[in-house]
């Protein structure tokens, strides 16, 4: 690992204790002010870029202490492998050849779990089977933030022509928008970005390669 | 496994696993398709054999990713049909009560197809 903490002071703090420097120095072992847990999928394990709902558990344990899971979090286990499934099938023209990273931090200040997930795969929009879709859409003149939106709201059907499949993010924006399981959700992908809840939705100046989900689970929920 | 006389109940996380994954078996461990064929099939062929209730307790687990549920009862219902399937098998959630209602929306919209 090579670089510099950030020079702000609270970038700096978040970054200490988000559990970065103890997923980097594997065996070190979290420092008392660690509140954060980072995972990917196992470099060890040759199946390595499929869904490890192992590694879901992980970052729920972190979050719970260890202790029974509270629904709020039973909704965030479910979406957590559904993303790991999704860049398993969707993030690279060969199914399970991208790798993705998953993490949680632990906000007291704000009172509040944040979730990231990631992969530096192709992205929703350039996926191969969106593609196709997208070349009609634009005939349509329907905008990229729009897509991202009926995406969510399962307005565009499975790039498998199943309607009994495709229900990772919906799932998620059922979550935000119906259970109120999740407070806040945040997508970027290409040149997109959307804090979905205002419905936010901006296009990026430098695109980012891959996908990034973000969401928060209120502590006050139990 | 709780059996009476007239219905019969199995539990995810203590007879499969409490950390359910992903849809299919070459997506990941502990797949929904996995727990279909190796249990809930049996689970479901017995209990319609002998006209008695399959209670299926989804409680005491890690939560369940959308794509397992699906493919485990909409999957069975794909390959026994939905009238049979809701007939037979009934859900039970105190932790999570609003997901007997989804899986049961799974297994009827199990078989319909996009465009």
């Amino acid at each position: 690992m090579r670089g510099n903490y950030p020079v702000d002071p609270t970038a700096n703090e978040v970054l200490r204790q988000s559990g970065f420097d103890e997923y980097f120095n594997e065996g070190a072992g979290p420092t008392p002010a660690t509140r954060g847990q980072l995972v990917c999928e196992d470099r060890l394990d040759v199946d390595s870029k499929r869904a490890e709902a192992r590694l879901a558990k992980k970052l729920i344990d972190f979050a719970t202490n260890h202790q029974s899971v509270p629904s709020r979090l039973k909704c965030v286990y479910g979406h957590l492998v559904d993303c790991m499934t999704n860049t398993h099938e969707h993030a690279s023209a060969d199914a399970g050849t991208e790798r993705w990273w998953a993490s949680v931090f632990v906000d007291k200040e704000r009172g509040c779990d944040c979730f990231t997930f990631i992969d530096l795969g192709v992205g929703i929009f350039q996926s191969i089977e969106l593609n196709r879709r997208l070349k009609i859409m634009a005939l349509f003149s329907i905008t990229r933030p729009d897509i991202i939106r009926k995406i969510f709201r399962k307005e565009i059907p499975s790039s498998t022509g199943l309607s009994y499949r495709g229900r990772g993010l919906p799932s998620i924006y059922e979550s935000l928008s119906l259970t109120h399981s999740i407070s806040r959700l945040v997508i970027a992908t290409n040149d997109v970005y959307g804090d979905v809840g205002p419905d936010r939705f901006v296009v990026l100046s430098k695109p980012l390669k891959g996908l990034l989900l973000y969401w928060e689970v209120n502590h006050d929920q139990d | 496994m709780i059996k009476t006389e007239d219905s019969i109940v199995h539990s995810v996380a203590l007879e499969f696993t409490a950390t359910p994954g992903p849809r299919f078996e070459a997506q990941g461990p502990w797949s929904g398709e996995e727990f279909r064929k190796r249990l809930l099939e049996p689970w479901f062929l017995d209990a319609s054999s002998r006209g008695i209730k399959l209670v299926i307790d989804l409680d005491g687990g890690y939560g369940y990713a959308p794509s397992f549920l699906e493919e485990a009862f909409g999957g069975l219902a794909r390959d026994c049909g939905v009238d049979k399937v809701l007939r037979t098998v009934a859900f039970k959630s105190d932790e999570e009560p609003l997901l007997c209602d989804r899986v049961a929306k799974y297994i009827r919209e199990s078989a319909a197809m996009t465009a």
